[in-house]
C-alpha cells in the first residue's frame, strides 16, 4: 500500500557501499569465513542489543536475544540474498524484533538509571547534550510503557527508518496492522509527554 | 480527506508531506489549504516529531562476555565444495588464464590425438589371421572388385 519511508529517521542509514559491504561480508559468512562474520558482528552487534534493549528493556534478556540473533546469522546466511530486496540491516532487524517479541517480557519500570548509556551528541554543547539526555530519559520511559508491538513499530518506523511494508513483514502483520499500531503508539507517546510539548 | 483521516495519517508518516505516500499528498495538502484546524494539526505534530528525534534514547555497549559467546557458537564449518564440474573448470581456468576458446580448442585436440593414437594402436594389435579374415570378408562383400 505504502512504499515511502513513514517518518524521518534519526540516524542515517548506512550508505549504499556499505550494504554492498554488507553484502560481500555476508556470502563470506556463509562460505564459513570466521573473519567475515567477526566484521559483521563488530559492526552491528552494538546496534543488535541496543535494539533489542529498546524493545525489552531488559539488558540481559536484549543480549540474549543479540548471541540468538548472530547465530541465525551464522546458520543461515546461505539463505540471506542481497538481491532480495533487504539490506542485512533490515534483516537483522527483523530477526532482533521477532526474537525480542518471542520472548513476551513485560516491559520493566524504572530501569533507566542502571543500564543505558547516552547516545553520541556530535556537535552539542553541553546544556543541548543535557537536554537531549532529559528528553531521552522522559522518551524511554514514555515508550516503555507501551506495549512490545506497539513499541516495535514505533522503533522500526521513526528510529529504524524502515518503510510500513518492511516493517509489517518484520512483525508478521498487514500494513494496515501496523499502521494501527502506529497510530496507537504515537496517541499513547503523545499523551504521555504532553507535559513536555506544553513547554514548546 | 478528512480532519481524522488527517491526523491519522500525521501519526503514520509523520508531519513532513513530502514522505508521504503520493496518493495521499495531494488530498492532504488541500485540505491543509482549506483547513485552519489541519494546519494546527500539523504544527503540533511537527512539534511532537523534532521532540522525539532530539531524544537521547539509551544505547547498550555489549560485553565482552556476549562478543565471546557469539564467536564460541561458531563452529567449524566445512567450506562448501565445487561438484567435480565446477572443480574441473577451475583447474582449466587456472591453465589456461586467456580465455575459455584455448582450453576448449586444446581438448579438442587432446580428443583427436586419443583418438588417432587408439587407432594406430588398435590396427597394430591385429594379427595375421585376423587380417586375413577381414580381407576375405571385404571380398565377399565387394566381389566386384575382385580381379578374376
Amino acid at each position: 500500500m505504502f512504499t515511502s519511508l513513514a517518518l524521518p529517521r534519526l540516524k542515517a542509514g548506512p550508505a549504499e557501499s556499505m550494504t554492498d559491504v554488507d553484502a560481500a561480508l555476508m556470502l563470506r559468512v556463509a562460505k564459513g569465513d570466521h573473519a567475515a562474520y567477526r566484521l559483521l558482528m563488530d559492526k552491528y552487534l552494538r546496534h543488535a542489543v541496543t535494539m533489542a534493549y529498546r524493545v525489552l528493556f531488559d539488558r540481559a534478556d536484549a543480549e540474549e536475544v543479540a548471541q540468538e540473533a548472530f547465530l541465525r546469522v551464522w546458520q543461515h546466511a546461505s539463505r540471506w540474498r542481497p538481491d532480495g530486496g533487504a539490506s542485512f540491516k533490515t534483516w537483522l532487524n527483523r530477526v532482533v524484533v521477532n526474537l525480542s517479541i518471542d520472548r513476551r517480557r513485560k516491559p520493566k519500570m524504572a530501569v533507566l538509571d542502571d543500564q543505558p548509556e547516552p547516545i553520541d551528541e556530535d556537535g552539542a554543547t553541553p546544556y543541548e547534550a543535557r537536554l537531549a539526555h532529559e528528553t531521552g530519559d522522559r522518551v524511554t520511559a514514555a515508550l516503555a510503557k507501551l506495549p512490545e508491538r506497539q513499541r516495535a513499530a514505533i522503533l522500526l518506523c521513526f528510529w529504524e527508518g524502515e518503510s510500513n511494508i518492511t516493517a509489517a513483514e518484520a512483525l508478521d502483520i498487514s500494513v494496515g496492522a501496523l499502521e494501527s499500531l502506529l497510530v496507537r503508539a504515537k496517541r499513547a507517546l503523545r499523551d504521555d509527554l504532553a507535559p513536555m510539548l506544553g513547554k514548546e | 480527506m478528512d480532519l481524522d483521516r488527517f491526523t491519522d495519517l500525521l501519526d503514520i508518516h509523520g508531519a513532513e508531506l513530502s514522505l508521504w505516500p503520493e496518493a495521499e499528498r495531494s488530498a492532504a495538502d488541500k485540505l491543509l489549504a482549506a483547513s485552519p484546524l489541519a494546519r494546527e494539526q500539523q504544527r503540533k505534530a511537527a512539534a511532537f516529531d523534532r521532540l522525539l528525534l532530539n531524544a537521547a534514547l539509551p544505547e547498550i555497549e555489549p560485553s565482552d562476555a556476549l562478543r565471546q559467546h557469539i564467536l564460541a557458537q561458531m563452529g567449524p564449518r566445512a567450506l562448501a565444495q565445487p561438484g567435480w564440474r565446477a572443480q574441473i573448470v577451475e583447474a582449466l581456468a587456472l591453465l589456461f588464464p586467456h580465455g575459455r576458446a584455448v582450453p576448449q580448442f586444446a581438448a579438442l585436440a587432446l580428443a583427436l590425438c586419443i583418438g588417432v593414437g587408439a587407432g594406430f594402436a588398435n590396427f597394430g594389435l591385429l594379427d595375421a589371421q585376423e587380417t586375413d579374415l577381414v580381407s576375405v570378408q571385404i571380398a565377399s562383400a565387394t566381389p566386384f572388385l575382385s580381379e578374376d
